[in-house]
C-alpha cells in the first residue's frame, strides 16, 4: 500500500514538472508570437504551405455547404448565368489582347519622351482556404504564395474595398491580416477635409480612427481612402464610409465585403515599363530625320452578346 | 500489455479526431468581423478524452496537437495551447470522476474548463497589450463549443448503454 502510494505520488510529481516545462515553453511561443519573430512567422508560413492541400481537402465540405445554403439557385439560373459569364470571359479576353497592344505603344512613345511615370499596380488574385480558426484574431489564408509573386506587406483588396494586408508568405500560401483584427492599423485620408489618421482594427465589425486632431469637418458618409503614408499601401484605395463621428473619434463602415469573401486581389506595385524599341524620335535631332514608324493598326474585338 | 496497447489506440483516435477538429475549425465560414465565433471542436475532442479516458492523453501529445492547432491557424501562439494544457491537467486529476455522475454535471464542466482556459488567455492578451477580443464573443464561443460537445458526450452515453445491455 505505501510503495503504491510512493508510486502514486511520483507519478503526479512527474506530471506537474511536464506541466510546468510544456506551459513555459507555451509561454516561450506566445512571447515570439507578441515580439513578431520573423522566425516564428515563417515557420508558421512553412506550416501552412505543408498544410495547405490538406486544408482546402478538409474544408471543402463544409465552404460546399455553407455556399449552398447561402446560394441556393435553381439549375436554370444557374445555366443562364453560366454562359453570361462565359460570355463576358470571351469578351475580356479579346479586349485583353487590345489593352496589351495600347500599353506596348503607350510605353514606347513615354520612352521616346523620356515620360517618368508613378509605379504601376499589378494584382495576383487568390482564394481564401482558412480563416484563423479563432475570435482572438481575424485574418484569412490565401492559396497563393511566393511563387506566384505576393510578397509581405502587400495590400490586399476585393472588388469593392480594401479587405487587409499581407502578414506572411510561404512558398504557396499567404496570411492577409484583415482591416478588423486587433494588430491592423493603415493610414488613412478622410472624406473632402484630407485630414490623415490611422484606421485601427479592434475585433469589430466599425474599426476606429485613431490620431484624429479634430473631427471637425468630418462627416457620416464621408469617403475614407488610403493615404499612402510609409509605402504600406498604395494612395487612394477606398475603405469604407464614416458610419459615426464623435468627439475625438470616428467609426468606419468597411468597403469590403466580408460576408462573401472567397477572392482576395493582392496589389503588387510594379513599376512602370519603357521600351525604347526602334522608333525614331518624336523631338529628333538637327542632324537626324526622323524614322516613319509604321504604327500597328487596333483590332476591335468582336461584337459580343449583350447584357 | 492489453491496456497499454489500448491506450495507445484511444491516444491515436484522440489524435486523428483532433487534427479533424483543427481542419474543421479552419473553415472559412465566419470572415466578417461581425461573424459568429466559431466552436473550438479540438476543446472538444481533448477534453472529452481527458474526462472519459485519461490515461490517452498525455500532456506531450496535448501540447503538440495545441502547437499544431495555433500554428495553423492564426492568434496568440502559444497562449491557447498552455490553457489547454491546464485543463486537461485538471480534468484528468480532479474531474474524472464528476463527469460520470451526471450529463449536465459534465456538459457544465466542460463549459467551466473552456471559458476559464480562454479567460486566461484573453487576461494574457489584455496584459501584453495585444487586443483581446470582447468578452461577448468569448462567450459566444464556450456557448457553441459547448453545444458541440453535446453530441460528443451523447454518443458516449448511446455506447455505454449498448455496452450495459450486452
Amino acid at each position: 500500500m505505501g510503495l503504491e502510494r510512493r508510486q502514486a505520488h511520483k507519478g503526479t510529481g512527474f506530471g506537474l514538472v511536464t506541466l510546468v516545462v510544456l506551459c513555459l515553453i507555451c509561454l516561450a511561443f506566445f512571447v515570439l508570437w507578441r515580439a513578431d519573430s520573423p522566425r516564428l512567422v515563417r515557420l508558421r508560413m512553412a506550416i501552412s504551405d505543408r498544410f495547405a492541400p490538406t486544408i482546402e481537402t478538409g474544408t471543402a465540405p463544409v465552404i460546399e455547404g455553407t455556399a449552398l445554403v447561402r446560394d441556393y439557385r435553381s439549375v436554370s439560373e444557374l445555366r443562364i448565368e453560366n454562359e453570361r459569364l462565359r460570355a463576358e470571359v470571351q469578351r475580356m479576353l479579346a479586349w485583353r489582347e487590345v489593352a496589351e497592344q495600347l500599353e506596348e505603344e503607350n510605353a514606347r512613345l513615354r520612352a521616346l519622351n523620356n515620360v517618368q511615370l508613378a509605379p504601376r499596380i499589378s494584382v495576383i488574385t487568390g482564394e481564401v482556404i482558412a480563416d484563423s480558426g479563432s475570435a482572438f484574431s481575424q485574418s484569412a489564408l490565401l492559396n497563393i504564395g511566393a511563387d506566384k509573386g505576393v510578397e509581405d506587406g502587400s495590400a490586399a483588396m476585393d472588388d469593392q474595398g480594401v479587405v487587409g494586408r499581407v502578414v506572411g508568405v510561404g512558398r504557396h500560401t499567404a496570411r492577409v491580416v484583415l482591416l478588423s483584427d486587433p494588430t491592423s492599423r493603415v493610414p488613412v485620408n478622410i472624406g473632402t477635409v484630407a485630414q490623415r489618421a490611422i484606421l485601427a482594427g479592434d475585433n469589430g465589425i466599425k474599426p476606429r480612427i485613431e490620431f484624429l486632431t479634430s473631427t471637425e469637418g468630418i462627416k457620416v458618409g464621408d469617403r475614407v481612402v488610403t493615404s499612402g503614408d510609409g509605402g504600406v499601401f498604395p494612395p487612394n484605395l477606398l475603405v469604407g464610409r464614416i458610419a459615426d463621428v464623435g468627439r475625438r473619434y470616428a467609426r468606419v463602415e468597411l468597403a469590403a465585403n466580408f460576408h462573401r469573401l472567397q477572392f482576395i486581389r493582392i496589389l503588387k506595385l510594379r513599376p512602370q515599363k519603357a521600351d525604347a524599341g526602334e522608333a525614331g524620335l518624336i523631338l529628333s535631332k538637327p542632324d537626324s530625320k526622323p524614322e516613319a514608324k509604321p504604327v500597328t493598326p487596333l483590332t476591335k474585338p468582336a461584337a459580343g452578346r449583350s447584357q | 500489455m492489453p491496456g497499454l496497447m489500448q491506450g495507445v489506440g484511444t491516444a491515436l483516435l484522440m489524435s486523428v479526431l483532433a487534427v479533424v477538429a483543427i481542419l474543421l475549425q479552419l473553415a472559412p465560414v465566419g470572415l466578417a468581423p461581425a461573424a459568429l465565433p466559431s466552436p473550438q471542436l479540438l476543446w472538444v475532442v481533448v477534453l472529452f478524452f481527458a474526462l472519459h479516458r485519461p490515461e490517452a492523453v498525455p500532456l506531450p501529445l496535448v501540447f503538440a496537437l495545441g502547437i499544431l492547432g495555433d500554428l495553423l491557424g492564426d492568434g496568440p501562439v502559444g497562449a491557447r495551447t498552455m490553457a489547454l494544457l491546464l485543463a486537461v491537467w485538471i480534468a484528468r486529476r480532479y474531474l474524472v470522476g464528476l463527469v460520470r455522475e451526471s450529463p449536465i454535471l459534465e456538459l457544465g464542466v466542460f463549459a467551466a474548463l473552456c471559458g476559464a482556459g480562454h479567460l486566461l488567455v484573453w487576461l494574457l492578451l489584455r496584459l501584453s497589450f495585444a487586443g483581446p477580443p470582447r468578452l461577448l464573443h468569448l462567450l459566444l464561443l464556450v456557448l457553441f463549443s459547448t453545444l458541440a460537445y453535446l453530441p460528443m458526450m451523447l454518443l458516449s452515453q448511446l455506447r455505454q448503454r449498448a455496452r450495459m445491455r450486452r
